[in-house]
């Protein structure tokens, strides 16, 4: 952890390594159900996507997503988690999120471009599946802190399959 | 209670008990013959029209285990082939959807049109002068017909889909009708395995009883959001359609972007929909225009269809892969012509409810699994109770939404009906 990668170009104000350490921290706090923590990742104009498997680059308003969630929505899913009547996820998953070939494509007006591959080992009621595929994010920094604007998330999977359901964020 | 175990149904209504046996959902020898009896038989829903609305458009399918390739043709028409060569076998499409003036076969290059016809035969005089490719074209399924759109199959011979809808047929009308531009299938597909039998999923949306316990915090949701709550579901109605179809038909807290205004959302998205609301009146007559845009439908089509008309409009089939599994697929049909703003309030509609990553669909699931988990307690304790509502039936009273299973217990009695059996040991 110690070696520095060499000084990021002129034109990339943005260092990999500030991201991966604001993903790497995203999936700890998922991992570890602090939603409250986790909910502070977003801006209040920040959208939560994942298109429906079949449909990676279709319109979120004239196709079907499996998640197309503004602030509102996205705050009452976090609280969901913890409804004693959110069935779903009652009790928790126990989930291990591996976050990886991060890459940041740019920045234009402030709004920074990221894509990473993710896996999410999943189990619940004694049985484990796993969820593959690559975030297509847009951050931002708000008072030097960094947040979502866009998280938005594809699965590389063929439907969920036995995976079964988006329950979890993903 | 007498009970005997060997029984698919303890039906004993002087009893006031209605009891399904739990093995129903977990023995591999009765999928073997609701395969053969139901999947085999019955007619099941393929696709929609709408899907796939060009020449040459297409889309793979698997139903009843069978691959198939559902499209348009050169004259227009819709076709459902049994996607296999009728060279070596292989699936001749592998594409999930596109359009295609010709399926070529990777394996042996034989080519077919769009029309099912065969064209191209590499080494074609090697199969000797008898060979014609006009009798290897591409092979129909045994049975299709449509209604409204819907595309229906069947793996054997029949001419009769209007009479095996039967009372279904008018709420298919009613759907196609909610809209002057038409309703068509939008892009993008939620498709999730479950790990329960397939019965479960049309069990759960005929039983209305699970509503309140299942899904109390989608209510908290519409209530956080500013949604009229006064009162949770008004102006029931369940129906028996016949052959094993239901539907259930009420009023419900939650607006419609199909035409009833929600508090919660902008007096300009509000007042687009209060136009729909007066468009379905004026085209439709007050009371089916009033009932289309303010009621929701449930409608179970047996076995493999459902279209929920609720807080957006979802077509369901499961496909049951083994006795403890089944694929959904699911989409969403919309209004042809619904501006942007209106389609985002409909999709924010579907999407807090419906689907694998709604507040409420999931909920759903976990019941279904949680169900089929305990289901394996059935050689101790063999019984699911359906009997609620029969003493009130008996007495002649009415039943009010959730105190009544009485379309569950048609669902099994048309299943079991179509099965020819009444007893575990008549399996062979």
């Amino acid at each position: 952890m110690n070696s520095q990668p060499s000084s990021p170009p002129a034109d990339q104000p943005v260092q990999s390594s500030e991201v991966e350490t604001f993903l790497a921290t995203e999936a700890w706090l998922l991992d570890t159900w602090q939603l409250d923590r986790w909910i502070e990742l977003f801006d209040p104009r920040a959208r939560y996507q994942v298109p429906s498997t079949d449909g990676h680059h279709l319109d979120s308003v004239t196709s079907l997503y499996l998640v197309d969630d503004d602030y509102r929505q996205l705050c009452f899913r976090a609280k969901r988690f913890n409804l004693p009547q959110g069935h779903a996820e009652q009790p928790h998953s126990m989930t291990q999120r591996l976050v990886t070939n991060v890459l940041v494509h740019g920045e234009q007006d402030g709004v920074i471009d990221v894509t990473a591959g993710f896996s999410i080992h999943r189990s619940r009621h004694g049985t484990a599946t796993q969820y593959v595929g690559r975030y297509e994010h847009q951050l931002i920094r708000v008072d030097g802190e960094m947040k979502f604007l866009n998280r938005k998330s594809l699965l590389v999977m063929p439907g969920l399959g036995a995976a079964g359901t988006v329950s979890i964020i993903v | 209670m007498k009970s005997d175990r060997n029984q698919l149904i303890l039906d004993q209504p002087d009893d006031h008990q209605y009891l399904v046996n739990k093995r129903a959902f977990a023995d591999a020898d009765l999928f073997e013959r609701e395969f053969s009896r139901i999947y085999d038989k019955l007619w099941l829903y393929v696709g929609h029209e709408t899907e796939i609305p060009e020449p040459g458009d297409f889309v793979t399918r698997t139903i009843a285990h069978r691959p198939l390739l559902f499209v348009r043709g050169s004259d227009g028409e819709v076709t459902v082939y049994l996607n296999s060569c009728t060279h070596n076998g292989s699936v001749v499409c592998r594409e999930p959807t596109g359009n295609r003036e010709f399926f070529p076969c990777a394996y042996h290059g034989w080519v077919f049109d769009r029309d099912g016809a065969l064209k191209e035969v590499p080494g074609e005089t090697a199969f000797g002068p008898q060979f014609s490719k006009a009798d290897n074209g591409l092979s129909v399924v045994p049975s299709q017909a449509s209604y409204q759109g819907f595309v229906f199959i069947s793996f054997a011979e029949r001419d009769d889909l209007p009479d095996y809808l039967a009372g279904a047929k008018e709420y298919l009308d009613i759907l196609s009708a909610s809209s002057a531009a038409g309703m068509k299938v939008i892009p993008g597909t939620h498709e999730y395995g479950t790990r329960a039998n397939w019965k479960m999923l049309p069990v759960n949306v005929i039983d209305g009883n699970h509503f309140l316990p299942t899904h109390v915090t989608y209510l908290q949701y519409l209530q956080e959001r500013g949604s009229e709550m006064g009162h949770p579901i008004r102006d029931f109605h369940e129906t028996v359609l016949g052959n094993g179809h239901t539907v259930f038909e009420y009023e419900a807290p939650w607006g419609r972007p199909q035409g009833k205004p929600d508090a919660s959302w902008s007096e300009e998205v509000n007042a687009q929909i209060e136009a729909r609301r007066a468009e379905l009146i004026e085209r439709l007559g007050p009371d089916l225009g009033d009932r289309l845009a303010r009621k929701n439908r449930n409608l179970v089509i047996f076995p493999n269809l459902i279209i929920n008309d609720i807080m957006g409009v979802t077509i369901r089939v499961a496909e049951p892969v083994s006795v403890d599994f089944m694929e959904v697929t699911a989409w969403q049909i919309a209004p042809a012509d619904d501006p942007p703003e209106l389609a985002q309030v409909r999709n924010e509609q579907f999407l807090t409810f419906l689907g694998p990553g709604g507040f409420a669909t999931p909920d759903d699931i976990e019941g279904m699994e949680a169900s089929q988990r305990g289901f394996a307690t059935y050689r101790e304790m063999p019984w699911v109770n359906y009997s609620k509502g029969i003493a009130a039936e008996i007495a002649g009273g009415l039943t009010s939404p959730g105190e009544s299973d009485f379309m569950t217990r048609a669902f099994f009695n048309a299943w079991q009906d179509y099965l020819g059996i009444t007893h575990f040991s008549e399996l062979p």
